[in-house]
């Protein structure tokens, strides 16, 4: 029997699930190992117990790329640019990250000044060569990287988007002259117009090659001897799958894997029982993520940053963070205002309770004492919860500040904790032109659970939606992932006037780049489909937004209804357009989606069982709309049959999360073991 | 006042900046300008209808946001508030009304609540041109407002929800580039649009009242805070001097003074001894003043405190009728930016002998603009492009300066070269760090850029309207100044020529300008600097080997860059004693 294995490994544990072609799921959970991340992702398949032999293929994420970033842990890299901008890397944008700070620092540039080499050769705003790139100071740049021991090399010249020879021409000479030095050109990594943004992302990638190259290989040599003769896919942050040989060559597409294979996972489910429109919502120990699907498709970005003013223009899926997850710290500012996070006690030393070093009330602590969390079922019973010690916490550090009882100040960690996740979803919803309303939430990660049901009274959601293990659908989002690849390029041309012929041409090269990939990538081509967007905005306007494109060749026809679905797109958004006013094309973008083999996902048995009959115990849980604690029935979801009908209030517990059904709601465990609740 | 819990007043709060936050989204992504876009060059606020400012967003520049409050006053005044409706929205840049300059609009908006008016949404962005005698409208020597450009009075621009286009038309007719503007007015508007949709969903869901209720409660926090770190600070009274170059039309220098005055938890702000109003354009209206003063002593006492009327309640500004900092009509206001600068300059220097361990030495200082006008010739078609410095901030009292960030009282980012070359004539033969920039100190100033920027159109008409050609940016406590603008026509040719800090120059195709940025203070004794710090700095070319040995008394191995320490250790002696010395 043939397997497929997805692993992820996060900050705090690294998941892992097994699926088999009959649908039937392993979950297992690991430590990560950060010192050596390959241990934890051993341990993690020996923790499904399954021969590598049977496995057909594994799907990877991992941290490891933010991670040397976040830490400055990559190889020693230099950057080669125009001459006169090689403290574009350290001038960055020049805004601050806080304001009113006399004490700010700026993040450091990944390369230092003494590794910035400039080469002359000049490329004006039209693709024009102003000055021919003067071959000859390569060489004494090779003595310098040689001599500075270099182990990666970023090439990164001005429009090299319009005209890329010239990086095409100083990478061979470096290959040819030094063969082990990792070399990437902003041409392949990102051919788009701003320049920072673009020569940060390609020295990101070159900067953390070397080590994933690494790693993969390590991995891919490991798992070969363990058995395994399948195929090797690594995640990237556009939530999609890239094969082993992509990632070690372009590896900081891969930054936010983890998160965006938990989207794909929220989307696969939800669109198994009859859900487009979703919102997924992912809160674990430190961070909230919520991203918002539409018609299938999760909202992608290229304005993400990695830390502040270090961009990486990557494809990523438009996945929201705040600090406000299990671990999050309740504190009072000097100014007597109570707050929650975005400060975490993490894994380590934990919240209170945990009974490790933890003195700081968190949002875990404070859903404990509010009976959310069982103390004697947490992770499946494995640690044992300290109820008394985290009442004490949240008694000394807030409510006695306050003069209130315990119990509100309980009441009030997690009544913030839910606001800052209200506030940050609505930022991805209402204020980018989407209704709540319109969309099914989602939850997963350890957290989420608990809060879907309060976050969807907030924003009016009608539909929660609870996948099985829901601590771990990062994991098993991975194996339901496409083979996928973004190539874009900048093409600037107004509407009006617009040659059609030239816009086929660039884009049919780049759908043949992108078949190309598929083809290498082994997809057959009866499993390919295409996704073309031209990013748009008015003539004179900074900022560009996407539009769809027919994947048809285009025809003169064809562009006054891509200019009503820009203004249709920009009202969307911005509440305000201008049918009137020309617009034009800055980028033009092709998607090319190779769809893999996914797992079936097993049907559970219906049975009509009236479950109140069966709850697995009994506990005391505080709810807001009794303003006390009444005694509610606890179930293990494990147990519940398909078909069943649970009406709140109650608690779902399982091993990876803990569902709080509020009163009065009722929650149908449906034929794929999801809990869904009609709000 | 209804009794609201810690947490409503906590969540409400935090909905309110939220709020603001999306309004800026809102602004940012859908103007046209490269200032308000690219730059960021705008503020959201909220007020209350008194006029009370309830909070700004997180990333607004800082000045503008007092700038946009100021401007809700004025409507308060100017307008009869039973007159204004519903989906009203009036547009102002009147820099005598609580203003700074003409490019600086501000859009209100009301928000009603079941028929009543409840709050105001404001902004206020920066426009590249308004008009008047230069592309840019910033006109470094102008006499009177009127060169500067349109003066707009508070007008409702939208009535009931409707674009009135008549006034529109008015103000397009008078200015450089008109069509980004009508998409910039779009922008204003939808922020305020933006803002007054969340606010009655949160009116919704907490009640009118509590929000309110909320609203009042984090400005009473404001002030609370703000009066405790006030109090912190030892009271008594700390003076500062400063001056600005010249007012654009005399070489004479513009003299600033500030006293400022800390008693138990109040502070007064004193600028007697300043300058009186000058003929050039160094004028400030009392809206610039007012920012930059709240900007330092916010960054001094808490960042982190929220933004709101309470925060001024306890400080008091006096500043002399006829001042430089108190501009009234129709005196010119163009290098407003510069002034507002200097006022940060002398409250921190000032503040600096109270608080050492809180400030910074004298930042880059200037904003470095360079306004060029002209008609692109792929287009023919006007432009006006607004270029602005980042700079190097100073010293600090356990750690450098920072190289390249945004002016301490603005949020803005720069323009990417290539977006910048795709949208204007000119092309951008460097644009790196100004090696050698920073002052010397224990702890050095930070480094700024320094830009050559090459004309390729016939013709273009250049503002520059900058300062610290002649007086640098200060050191403190033994600390080096940083060095100063530099500013050259053509630099390495036989044309070569020193341009002023504010000056009108016609470029030529071909023409080159160079724009260096004047480096951060330093910190302390340079002769106390860390010589490995030293020696990092010369090996990355920051700073070099020359004047690692005359600034900072160590001595590098010319061709290795080794640090030679008994040498040093011998020099850095022999620099004391000199030093010492009585002359």
């Amino acid at each position: 029997m043939l397997y497929s294995l997805g692993i992820d490994v996060g900050g705090t544990f690294t998941d892992v699930a097994l699926a088999d072609s009959a649908g039937n799921l392993s979950i297992g959970k690991v430590p990560t190992t950060p010192k050596d991340l390959f241990v934890g992702v051993i341990s993690s398949i020996k923790s499904v117990n399954v021969d590598l032999k049977d496995v057909g293929e594994i799907i990877h994420g991992s941290t490891i790329v933010a991670n040397a970033i976040i830490q400055r842990k990559g190889v020693k890299t230099a950057l080669i640019t125009t001459k006169g901008f090689r403290d574009v890397l350290e001038l960055q944008r020049g805004d601050k990250e806080r304001l009113y700070d006399l004490q700010i620092d700026k993040y450091p540039p990944l390369v230092p000044r003494e590794l910035r080499f400039e080469v002359d050769e000049r490329v004006n705003s039209k693709g024009e060569v102003l000055r021919k790139l003067n071959i000859d100071e390569l060489e004494a740049i090779c003595g310098e990287l040689e001599r500075h021991s270099v182990k990666s090399v970023a090439i990164c010249f001005l429009f090299s988007f319009l005209y890329p020879e010239h990086e095409k021409i100083v990478r061979n000479f470096i290959r040819s002259r030094m063969p082990d030095v990792h070399v990437s050109i902003s041409a392949d990594i990102l051919p788009l117009i701003r320049e920072y943004e673009r020569m940060n992302t390609t020295v990101s990638n070159s900067y953390v090659a070397p080590l994933v190259d690494g790693y993969l290989k390590k991995l891919e040599t490991k798992l070969k001897r363990l058995g395994f003769l399948g195929e090797l896919w690594i995640m990237h942050s556009s939530g999609a799958v890239m094969p082993s040989a992509e990632a070690r060559l372009r590896p900081i597409y891969t930054w936010k894997s983890g998160p965006a294979s938990g989207v794909v996972g929220a989307k696969y489910i939800a669109e198994m029982i009859g859900h487009n429109n979703i919102i997924s919502i992912d809160a674990g120990g430190t961070s909230f993520d919520v991203c918002l699907v539409k018609d299938g498709k999760p909202s992608t970005t290229r304005n993400q940053q990695i830390q502040f003013d270090i961009p990486v223009a990557v494809p990523t899926l438009d996945i929201h963070c705040i600090g406000a997850g299990g671990g999050s710290i309740a504190w009072i500012d000097s100014g007597g205002s109570f707050r929650v996070g975005p400060q975490s006690a993490a894994a380590d030393p934990g919240p209170v309770c945990y009974g490790k070093e933890g003195k700081e009330p968190t949002v875990t602590d404070a859903n404990l004492v509010l009976g959310y969390i069982n103390p004697s079922y947490f992770l499946g019973g494995k640690v044992e919860l300290d109820l008394h010690s985290a009442a004490e916490a949240i008694k000394e550090k807030i409510a006695d500040h306050y003069g209130i009882s315990m119990l509100d100040a309980a009441r009030g960690i997690n009544e913030i904790a839910t606001a800052h996740m209200v506030d940050a979803t609505r930022l991805i919803s209402t204020e980018r032109g989407y209704d709540p309303r319109d969309f099914a939430l989602v939850a997963f990660g350890g957290a989420g659970p608990q809060f879907a049901l309060r976050l969807a009274e907030e924003l009016q959601i009608e539909t929660v939606i609870i996948p099985p293990n829901p601590g771990a659908l990062c994991s098993i989002g991975a194996l339901l992932t496409d083979v996928r690849r973004d190539l874009v390029q900048t093409f600037l041309s107004p509407l009006a006037g617009l040659e059609v012929s030239e816009i086929n041409q660039v884009l049919s090269k780049l759908k043949r780049e992108g078949l190309e990939y598929l083809e290498r990538a082994g997809i057959d081509r009866s499993r390919i489909t295409l996704n073309c967007s031209a990013y748009m905005r008015y003539c004179g306007q900074m900022r560009e937004i996407p539009t769809n494109l027919p994947s048809h060749r285009l025809a003169e026809a064809d562009i006054p209804v891509l200019a009503r679905r820009f203004h249709e797109q920009h009202y969307r958004i911005y509440r305000h357009s201008a049918p009137e006013k020309p617009c034009e094309i800055v980028n033009l973008h092709v998607s090319v989606i190779g769809s893999r083999k996914k797992p079936k996902w097993k049907k559970i048995e219906e049975r009509e069982t009236k479950v109140e009959t069966f709850p697995a115990g009994k506990r005391e849980v505080f709810f807001d709309k009794f303003s006390k604690y009444v005694e509610v029935p606890v179930y293990r979801r494990g147990e519940i049959p398909s078909g069943t009908t649970l009406t709140g209030p109650a608690i779902i517990e399982e091993v990876t999360s803990t569902t709080v059904l509020e009163p009065d709601k009722l929650a149908k465990v449906d034929v794929f073991g999801n809990i869904v609740v009609q709000m | 006042m209804t009794n609201i819990d810690p947490v409503t007043k906590e969540v409400v709060r935090n909905s309110l900046v939220s709020i603001v936050d999306q309004m800026g989204a809102a602004l940012r992504f859908s103007a046209y300008s490269a200032t308000l876009c690219e730059g960021g060059d705008f503020a959201n606020i909220i007020c209350t209808r008194n006029g009370e400012l309830v909070c700004q967003g997180n990333r607004d520049l800082p000045s503008l946001a007092g700038v946009a409050y100021l401007g809700v006053k004025v409507v308060l005044e100017e307008f009869d508030i039973s007159n204004i409706r519903r989906g009203d929205a009036i547009l102002l840049n009147d820099p005598y009304l609580g203003g700074t300059h003409v490019n600086d609009a501000k859009m209100i908006s009301p928000v009603f609540y079941d028929d009543d008016l409840v709050f105001f949404t404001a902004n206020c962005g920066h426009w590249p041109d308004m008009g008047g005698r230069n592309p840019g409208s910033l006109v470094p020597d102008a006499v009177e407002i009127y060169q500067e450009g349109l003066r707009i009075p508070p007008v409702k621009l939208y009535k009931e929800g409707r674009l009135d286009k008549e006034i529109l038309s008015l103000i397009m007719a008078n200015i450089r580039v008109s069509e980004e503007r009508s998409g910039d007015i779009r922008a204003h508007f939808a922020a305020n649009c933006t803002g007054e949709r969340r606010l009655k969903e949160l009116m919704d869901r907490y009640g009118k009242e509590v929000v309110l209720a909320c609203a009042e409660d984090t400005m009473e926090y404001s002030e609370r805070r703000f009066r405790s770190e006030i109090s912190k600070i030892p009271s008594g009274s700390y003076k500062f001097e400063d001056y600005l170059d010249s007012d654009g039309l005399t070489d004479k220098p513009v003299k600033f003074v500030v006293t400022t005055m800390i008693k138990n938890d109040e502070m007064t702000v004193d600028f007697t001894g300043t300058s009186k109003a000058t003929k050039g354009p160094a004028n400030m209206p009392y809206g610039g003043t007012f920012a930059g003063v709240f900007v330092i002593v916010k960054s001094i006492i808490g960042g982190n405190i929220p933004t709101n009327e309470g925060c001024w309640k306890p400080i008091k500004i006096v500043i002399p009728d006829d001042c430089v900092l108190n501009a009234k009509p129709p005196q010119p206001v163009s290098g407003f930016a510069e002034t507002l600068m200097r006022v940060c300059d002398v409250m921190l220097g000032a503040l600096a002998k109270a608080v050492p361990e809180k400030v910074c030495a004298g930042m880059y200082g200037t904003v470095g603009n360079v306004m060029a006008g002209g008609v692109d010739p792929e287009t023919g078609k006007d432009y006006v492009y607004y270029y602005w410095l980042e700079g190097g901030w100073g010293g600090r009292s356990n750690k450098d300066g920072p190289t390249a960030i945004s002016n301490v009282y603005s949020s803005g980012l720069n323009i990417p070269v290539e977006i910048w070359e795709t949208k204007y004539p000119w092309l951008v033969e460097t644009h790196q760090i100004r090696e050698n920039s920073a002052g010397a100190g224990k702890y050095r100033g930070g480094f700024t850029t320094k830009r050559i920027m090459r004309l390729i159109a016939t013709e273009a008409i250049v503002s520059i309207v900058a300062s610290r050609q002649k007086f640098p940016p200060y050191g403190l406590f033994g600390g080096k100044p940083g060095k100063r603008l530099q500013l050259i026509l053509n630099p390495g040719t036989p044309n070569e020529r020193v341009l002023g800090a504010k000056s009108m120059v016609t470029m030529r195709n071909g023409d080159r300008l160079c724009i260096g940025g004047p480096g951060g203070g330093g910190y302390g004794d340079p002769l106390q600097r860390d010589p490995a710090a030293v020696k990092s700095d010369a090996l990355k070319g920051y700073i070099s080997i020359e004047n690692s040995r005359k600034d900072y008394g160590v001595v590098l191995n010319l061709k290795t860059l080794e640090l030679d320490s008994d040498a040093t250790i011998e020099l850095r002696r022999k620099m004391k004693r000199a030093l010492n010395k009585p002359s």
